[in-house]
Parts: structure tokens; C-alpha cells; sequence
């Protein structure tokens, strides 16, 4: 009677045959592997590590610079808002004045009607 | 920067005759296979040599399998333009050179020798029949052990794919090689 399919079994022949035919490639081939396996490793550029800091430096320092935009230009404004509070008393200031010499004008008017009357 | 140099080294030479080996089989010239190898090995390197050492098998297949797939379409348009046939070594002759001709060094006798071959020949043709995705589902779970996970990584499918494809892989090797496993 035949075995059942034992498909751990045929794996692992099918394996082993596959590992046989990788240990025994050719050594011309295995040599034009190795020099592709270099070539490859020595293909990064030396600093192709470090790239990462190389983008991460100047993004922060524009991003710094940026917020020193903002914070400077906010700054200003905040600066600008204040002359408005000034004009302000500056015309309350005008408004007194007049009412001062409209009281004066108005006391005189007074007089001088008294003087008439 | 030097000790991750010789760990992407290490990492090539694991590698690099297991995936010869697949790119021989799937384009069935040895040729063809290296060009695939070493293109993949410097597309990897500058793609993926910065990530993280546990993810690079994955990404690795991945390359080669596109490789594989884009040699198999370049073939393709080759082929449809070709009007007559070029002079080339057939994948036969490829075969038995890539398996290597030299003494053995396990100490077989010729007769194991010859009948060794002759079970990697068969096994070898039995896999080109497999279609492209079978073949990547089978040789990367069964012979490179990875988990059903990476290889989907790897292939840019489901994990269902993947099982799919083994699968059935398993039958038509099995209806092929018939007594191989005994």
C-alpha cells in the first residue's frame, strides 16, 4: 500500500535539492555573484548613512526661521495695535478742549445776553 | 557606516545563490540570471540599505521579483518583434553548467553523482512549468523559509494569495515529481 502524501516530507526533499544545486553553482558564477554583491555595496555613497540629518538640519533651521517670522511680524503688529489707543485719547482729548471753549463761548453768551437783556 | 557596509554584505552573501537560483529557474538562463541578480542586488542597496535590517529578506524578493517580472515582459516584446530566432545557449546547457562539473566535495560516488542531477534537472523543470506567482509562493516559503506574512510582503498580495498559490504549487509539483519525495 502506498504512503500518504506527506507534504512536510516532499518539502524538505524539494529543499534539500535546491540547497544541493545553491552550494554547488559554478565558481565562475559564484565569483560573478560576489563581484555583483560589491559592486552593489560599494555603490552607497559614503555619506548615504548621514543622509537623513542632512535633510533633518536645514528643514529645523528654516523651520526656526520661519517661526522667527511669524513671532516677528506678530511682535510688530502687537506694537501697531497700540497707536489706535493713542489717536483715541488723542481725540478725546481734542473733544475736552472744544468743550472747554464751547463752555467759555457759552458763558459768554450768557454774560453778554445778561449785559443786552 | 563600515559595520553597516558588512552587514548589507553579509546579508547579499545569505542571499545571493538561493536568489541566482530562482532568477535561473524562472527565466531558465544563467545569463539572464545574473544581469537580474546584480541589477536587483544595486537596486535594493540604493532603495532599502537604510532600513531596518529585519524588513530587508522581504524587501529584497520584492526587488527580485520585479526584476524577474520586468525581464519576463522585456522577453516578451522581444520575442513578439524577433522574426527569426537569435543563436543562444538553451537553458539545458545552462542548467548542467550552473550545477557545476567540479569533484565533489560530499564525496559521492559518480552514480549518486549523476543521479542527483538528473533529480535537479527534473525538479528544476517541473518548476519552470509552475506559473510566475507559484513559483515565487512556493520557492520564497519553501526554500527561503519565509513566513506567510513576508512573502506576501515580498509578492505585494494578501496572505490568502499567498496560501493560494503555495498551494497549488504543492499539487502541480507533486502530479509532476510524482515519487520525488521518497
Amino acid at each position: 500500500m502506498k504512503d500518504p502524501f506527506n507534504e512536510d516530507r516532499f518539502v524538505s526533499k524539494v529543499r534539500e535539492h535546491l540547497d544541493t544545486s545553491a552550494c554547488r553553482l559554478d565558481p565562475a558564477i559564484a565569483s560573478r555573484l560576489a563581484s555583483s554583491r560589491h559592486r552593489a555595496v560599494h555603490s552607497i555613497p559614503a555619506d548615504r548613512f548621514t543622509l537623513p540629518w542632512k535633510t533633518i538640519v536645514p528643514a529645523l533651521s528654516t523651520a526656526m526661521a520661519l517661526m522667527l517670522i511669524v513671532l516677528g511680524v506678530l511682535t510688530f503688529k502687537g506694537t501697531h495695535t497700540d497707536i489706535p489707543a493713542v489717536d483715541d485719547a488723542g481725540m478725546l482729548m481734542t473733544t475736552e478742549i472744544d468743550l472747554l471753549e464751547d463752555l467759555e463761548f457759552y458763558s459768554w453768551l450768557a454774560e453778554e445776553g445778561h449785559v443786552e437783556g | 557606516m563600515l559595520e553597516r557596509d558588512q552587514t548589507l554584505e553579509l546579508f547579499l552573501r545569505s542571499v545571493e545563490r538561493r536568489s541566482f537560483r530562482m532568477a535561473q529557474i524562472a527565466c531558465g538562463n544563467t545569463e539572464d540570471a545574473l544581469d537580474i541578480i546584480q541589477e536587483t542586488m544595486l537596486s535594493f542597496v540604493r532603495a532599502y540599505a537604510r532600513k531596518t535590517e529585519s524588513h530587508w529578506k522581504p524587501l529584497y524578493y520584492r526587488v527580485l521579483q520585479n526584476k524577474i517580472t520586468d525581464h519576463h515582459r522585456r522577453s516578451g516584446i522581444r520575442r513578439k518583434w524577433r522574426v527569426w530566432p537569435l543563436p543562444s545557449r538553451t537553458s539545458e546547457e545552462d542548467t548542467i553548467d550552473s550545477h557545476g562539473d567540479g569533484p565533489d566535495s560530499e564525496g559521492k560516488n559518480p552514480e549518486e553523482q549523476v543521479f542527483e542531477l538528473a533529480a535537479l534537472d527534473r525538479l528544476d523543470k517541473s518548476l519552470e512549468k509552475l506559473s510566475l506567482r507559484q513559483r515565487q509562493a512556493f520557492l520564497l516559503r519553501a526554500w527561503e523559509g519565509m513566513s506567510v506574512e513576508e512573502t506576501a510582503r515580498a509578492m505585494q498580495c494578501t496572505k490568502g494569495t499567498v496560501k493560494q498559490h503555495y498551494t497549488r504549487a504543492v499539487q502541480t509539483l507533486r502530479e509532476d515529481l510524482g515519487d520525488f519525495e521518497s
